[in-house]
């Protein structure tokens, strides 16, 4: 039997219903096993620090020409997925927030009018991602490249789509450079991404002009930098290696070129080679991934099964006696996780509190400098209304980054405090230790299934990780400069025109105290409502938050009780039957123990 | 509640006991908190730009014209104050080689508004009877518009430590961009408890109240800039006299204001509570090295020699190896920064292309130079600079981390020996030694504690005897972590000069504006300007950042020469670790004179009258920490 059919059997999952008791939700589990080894798409994502040269990357290794966008700085502000297709040209979709398709020419020229920042600032186009298909050697096996923008360049629009891609991506190419260090932003933002993959591939863009121990040590600042974070988010330390050091423009002008040569002595021909190998075995790996899994399952049920028998075959008295015991030590632990959930809530809830404390705090710095950096531009003579204007925004937006950097460090740290000192102390309640142990053993090995290890059977673990997804959500969805937009708006204009008829060289000269008073005035009218707006927001934020991993507490330990009360009924109706229908159950069970046994044989 | 004066009683009846520390620093520590528990001081610093009248208002609290007003602003020198604590008037001049020279108010005036290179304070004492005022110690600095590089003491030394800070304003100039320069690098220092700022408007016109716009506008602009209220008191002008002169301005209110603040039954809660600990620490320091003595003569001398002779080695092994790591993250530093700032430069540069490519409606070259330099350079060059600090920061956590592993590493080291020990008194011994060990790495020592009660500066260390002398060596030891605490005070230079050095790379620019605005080249020509600015920022910071200047003959006299950031941050983390590892290094070393451990311990003759002395003192000391432990407001 191969392991897709496995997955896809309804009688093999209801076979491993019947005995997985501790696992609350065989049946999707199968579901959602079945479907992603049916999907036969690989996402690998390319994401790194800003402009650290994605779409360059991407250019050499797919198109060896420039198709997509690239300058030297952070240009895509919209996902571009690369995947298979029949035509030896490429074709691009553009695929619009409103569910309208666009077919567009695969060009530098065409593609920049929807991805590129400049002539699609904040995405006034409404664009929702571009998808490119042809037929690359690459692509054959399923899969697809996605150039993601950086955190900060994204609209919030558009996060869903990157966050999507991340959830179902199953390795990501990550690009450092190094004069560019990993910010804060970037590491959030890449723990949060970590456990998502089963394989990185890390890749540090090299210029020409760094020198060989520049270069060693900028790569062993990055490595240090990335081993802190994975430290930090539980994930594997060894995985963080071989920082592969490619020179990606060299690269892409001797690719366009065709110079063999000078592919292999920029690095990227070393790099190429393990990114085809890593396409022609994912499927495989994958398979072999679910296969162990589907094995581990039909052991874990006929253990089950057999201690069933076990059961039903002893002294009735004797074994009653041991499930009453064995559920109070179930319901002990049960009690003891509600403290402790209650206890987490008690700290989320406080914690919550000092946040919203410390974002006035924030707002109020920022309404500071906001009314400084008027007063500054103004003084100085920036006196057309326009620029003004222009320069208002950028630091607009620059005091929105750190208000949200605030909030996401908060919600970082108080992430770790929560699974630290509450969630890991929280146990798996099971009415069977032994199931238990061994679902945990095997499966809390992440192995390469993306997306669902945590729901099965690591126990609170999987609590830490939807709560932190969670908190990622809703942090990253309001994003950078949300809540700019709607504040400012109509103020500006009026500044704006206020301002606007004393440009021109001789007007700096001019005495023109009222209109900088004026105008200064109208600025601080603006910065006192967007402050005020912005903690409004941030403050509701935190309240979301709050809510949301508090829910998911209680959903979990809600579900531990489900689970509880249902083996310990399932189990005494079992003890209680007649001699005669146990005997039959015996029988039964046995059958599903070579049934199951059987199946083991054909995996 | 018990007063100060029990304080002093417990260390004086301790002194003689504790006199007999090994540690040289120990007496002085004791004078110094002896001295200060008797006089009260607070530290009044006076802040503002030349010509805000700064002396003016101490002058007008003398009621005396002692200190020469709108002295100009040709040197960074600090003149301190000191009202109440001595009996006649004494002025001197404090130099550079620690001497002083008393002087007369002629000689005073005159070094105040010409000081010469040996200089280094003035000093005046000024008896006085108003009690409510007695121990204020005002610290008049030079304006912050004349020389750069003195500030830095100031920022660094003496506004963390006052107890009030005086932002003198001019009503006539009201908050400028400088105000605004100043006043935010002492919102940087602000940590948990915001440094005590009060606002002072000075020479308002007669009839002007807080109501006033231009008022109002100082305190809102001054309020912003520090993000939060500000206490702010308007001084008005003096009356003039029908000849000419100015009289002293009627300041009563302020100093009110300032001895409120300053005298504070909060504040001296604090210093009855940091003084207390420090005490209590520097008995307990005592106390440790007399179990060691004690169980270095009982153990037995083989095992006892064998331990120390091991475990130098690896200290010594150890304290190497700190110095490679320290030498190593330094060079990697170095090694690094050059290409960031070359990426900065390059990226500011792009920024400014693609500004002026993309836009074709630019109205004219002058709005459009007036937006580049006055928006897009400074501010994304902020940017730059808060990503390579970001860089320097993860480095040195980097480096501080591993430096705690070393540390840790011999901790674990020591307890395994006290594990491991048969020997009864050597495990005791050792586990003296790592007790003290540990406190020193925790920042909890007795000379720890006595740094925040060193007041302005170790302001008392300008003051020239020798007790606050050695204050000053204390205040430079560091506490808690080895390099981050570094970076709190080198990481906040190194912005405020890239800050600076931006600014003044623009200033010269827009100086230097003289070319036509031809409407065809004047972008082109702004492009070359911003090249040229770039380049000139990057090569002032690079200097900042790399070279040493040494003028002095002595390389590691500091006031003299002018260290680069790297230099500093090297230094103050190998400072770090010797202070981190000096007594650990004394206790293995076979000739400390003062017996610690076995060589010195078998020295002695008369083991047993050693013995029941120390028996006695530690019974004493004891008794006195306990009386400690007993007074409200000491714990921890």
């Amino acid at each position: 039997m191969n392991t897709i059919s496995f997955f896809n059997n309804k009688d093999i999952t209801e076979l491993l219903t019947r005995y997985l008791d501790a696992v609350s939700d065989v049946p999707g589990i199968m579901e959602k096993i079945s479907k992603d080894l049916n999907a036969a798409k690989c996402i690998i994502c390319v994401f790194g620090t800003q402009g650290s040269g994605k779409s360059s990357f991407l250019n050499a290794l797919l198109f060896r020409d420039i198709v997509l966008p690239a300058d030297a700085d952070e240009t895509t502000c919209i996902p571009v997925a690369v995947s298979y297709g029949k035509n030896k040209v490429p074709t691009a979709t553009v695929f619009f927030l409103d569910g309208r398709t666009e077919v567009v020419s695969c060009t530098d020229e065409s593609l920049k009018q929807y991805i590129h920042q400049n002539y699609n600032p904040a995405n006034e186009k409404k664009v929702r991602e571009v998808q490119i298909e042809f037929n690359h050697p690459l692509l054959e096996e399923g899969i697809t490249f996605v150039d993601l923008p950086g955190v900060g360049s994204i609209t919030p629009a558009n996060q869903q789509i990157a966050i999507d891609y991340l959830r179902q991506a199953t390795a990501s190419v990550f690009m450092l450079r190094l004069g560019q260090p990993i910010t804060n932003s970037d590491s959030f933002f890449i723990r949060y991404a970590l456990p998502m993959f089963s394989q990185i591939f890390w890749l540090q863009n090299r210029w020409s002009g760094e020198s060989d121990d520049e270069v060693i040590d900028g790569k062993n600042h990055n490595e240090e930098v990335l081993r802190d974070i994975a430290r930090k988010s539980h994930y594997p330390e060894e995985k963080i290696s071989d920082l592969d050091v490619v020179n990606i423009y060299d690269a892409l002008q001797a690719t366009i070129e065709n110079n063999q040569e000078n592919i292999r002595n920029s690095g990227f021909e070393a790099f190429e080679q393990k990114l085809y190998k890593f396409a022609k075995t994912w499927k495989e790996n994958l398979e072999h991934d679910c296969a162990k899994l589907a094995r581990n399952y039909v052991q874990t049920a006929v253990e089950c099964a057999t201690a069933s028998i076990q059961r039903l075959s002893g002294d009735v008295q004797n074994e009653m006696k041991r499930l009453d015991e064995e559920n109070s030590v179930a319901e002990r632990n049960l009690e003891a996780n509600r403290e402790y959930g209650k206890k987490a809530k008690d700290f989320l809830k406080a914690q919550t509190k000092e946040i919203e404390g410390g974002l006035e705090t924030q707002c109020r710095n920022a309404y500071g400098n906001l009314r400084n950096a008027v007063r500054e531009k103004i003084e100085s003579g920036m006196v057309s209304g326009e620029y003004l204007n222009k320069a208002f925004q950028d630091c607009l937006a620059e005091e929105e980054k750190n208000i949200y950097e605030y909030v996401r460090s908060k919600f970082q740290e108080l992430n770790e405090t929560l699974q630290q000192n509450y969630f890991d102390n929280m146990k798996q309640s099971s009415l069977d230790e032994n199931t238990e142990a061994s679902v945990q053993g095997n499966f809390s090995d992440k192995s390469k299934l993306p997306g669902y290890y945590g729901r099965i059977g690591t126990g609170i673990g999987a609590v830490g990780g939807i709560a932190a997804g969670a908190a990622v959500g809703s942090a990253i969805a309001p994003g950078v400069g949300t809540a700019v937009g709607f504040v400012v708006g109509a103020g500006i204009t009026l500044v704006t025109t206020l301002l606007g008829n004393l440009v021109g060289s001789g007007a700096r000269k001019i005495h023109m105290h009222y209109q900088k008073e004026e105008a200064k005035a109208e600025l601080f009218k603006i910065i006192s409502n967007y402050t005020k707006k912005a903690l409004e927001n941030y403050q509701n934020l935190c309240k979301k938050y709050c809510d949301a991993i508090s829910a998911v507490i209680d959903e979990w330990l809600l579900e531990q009780e489900k689970i509880i009360k249902q083996t310990y009924t399932k189990r005494k109706a079992e003890l209680e039957k007649p001699i005669g229908e146990k005997q039959s159950m015996i029988h039964r069970i046995q059958a599903d123990i070579e049934e199951l046994q059987r199946i083991s044989a054909e995996l | 509640m018990q007063n100060i004066s029990d304080l002093i009683q417990v260390l004086e009846d301790s002194w003689d006991l504790l006199a007999k520390s090994e540690d040289s620093r120990m007496v002085p520590m004791m004078k110094f908190l002896h001295e200060r528990l008797e006089n009260p001081q607070s530290f009044v610093t006076l802040v503002g730009e030349t010509s805000s009248g700064k002396s003016t208002l101490i002058n007008s609290f003398l009621k005396q014209k002692l200190l020469p007003a709108m002295a100009r602003p040709t040197t960074g020198t600090v003149t301190c104050v000191e009202y109440g604590l001595a009996d006649r008037e004494r002025l001197y001049a404090i130099n550079r080689d620690a001497t002083t020279e008393e002087l007369d108010i002629r000689g005073f005036r005159a070094l105040a508004s010409h000081p010469d290179e040996n200089l280094f304070r003035l000093k005046a004492e000024i008896p006085g009877n108003r009690t409510e005022f007695r121990g204020l110690t005002m610290f008049d600095t030079p304006g912050f518009n004349s020389i750069i590089s003195d500030h830095e003491e100031i920022l660094k030394d003496f506004l963390p430590n006052s107890d009030v800070i005086v932002f003198a304003v001019l009503y006539q100039t009201g908050f400028t961009m400088l105000n605004q320069e100043y006043m935010s690098l002492i919102a940087a220092m602000d940590r948990e408890d915001p440094l005590p700022v009060l606002l002072v408007i000075n020479r308002v016109p007669a009839g002007v109240g807080k109501m006033d716009r231009r008022i109002r506008e100082i305190k809102s602009h001054a309020e912003d800039t520090i993000h939060r209220e500000l206490n702010c008191i308007l001084v008005h002008a003096a009356t003039i006299t029908p000849d000419g002169h100015a009289e002293l301005p009627d300041t009563e209110q302020l100093w009110k204001e300032v001895a409120k603040k300053a005298f504070s039954k909060e504040r001296e809660r604090e210093i009855r509570k940091k003084s207390g600990i420090a005490v209590r620490r520097l008995i307990e320091q005592r106390i440790n090295e007399m179990e060691k003595l004690r169980h270095a003569i009982l153990a037995g001398q083989k095992e006892h020699a064998e331990w120390q002779k091991k475990r130098r080695t690896q200290l010594e092994n150890t304290l190497k190896l700190s110095y490679e790591l320290i030498e190593k993250r330094i060079r990697r530093i170095d090694n690094m920064l050059p290409s960031q700032l070359d990426s900065a430069e390059e990226k500011i540069i792009g920024i400014v292309k693609s500004e002026l490519a993309g836009q074709s409606d630019w109205k004219d070259g002058p709005t459009a130079q007036n937006f580049i330099y006055m928006h897009v350079i400074p501010f994304n060059a902020r940017l730059a600079i808060r990503n390579i600090e970001e860089f320097i920061k993860t480095e040195l956590h980097e480096l501080d981390r591993e430096l705690s592993e070393q540390a840790n590493m011999v901790v674990q080291a020591l307890n395994e020996d006290i594990q491991l020990t048969t020997d009864p008194e050597l495990k005791k011994l050792i586990t003296c030694v790592v007790t003290r060990f540990a406190t020193r790495l925790a920042g909890e020592t007795a000379s720890g504690m006595i740094q925040p009660l060193a007041g302005v500066g170790g302001s008392a260390a300008a003051i020239g005897n020798l007790v606050k002398m050695a204050v000053k060596q204390i205040g430079s030891l560091f506490g808690k972590t080895f390099s981050r605490d570094v970076y709190t005070t080198i990481g906040k230079i190194f912005t405020k000069k890239a800050v600076q050095t931006m600014s003044f790379a623009l200033s010269v620019a827009i100086e230097a504006i003289d070319y036509i605005w031809d409407a065809k080249t004047w972008k082109d020509k702004l492009i070359k300007e911003t090249e040229k600015i770039m380049a000139q920022w990057k090569y002032e910071l690079e200097k900042e950042l790399f070279e040493d200047q040494i003028v002095s003959d002595d390389p590691n006299d500091e006031a003299k020469n002018k260290l680069s950031i790297l230099t500093q941050i090297k230094n103050a983390n190998i400072s770090s670790v010797n202070e981190c590892y000096s007594g650990l290094l004394a206790d293995f070393d076979p000739d400390s004179t003062g017996g610690r451990l076995v060589s010195a311990a078998n020295r002695l003759e008369n083991k047993d009258a050693v013995l029941k002395e120390i028996g006695e003192d530690t019974d004493q000391l004891n008794k006195k920490l306990a009386i400690i432990s007993g007074m409200e407001g000491i714990t921890e």
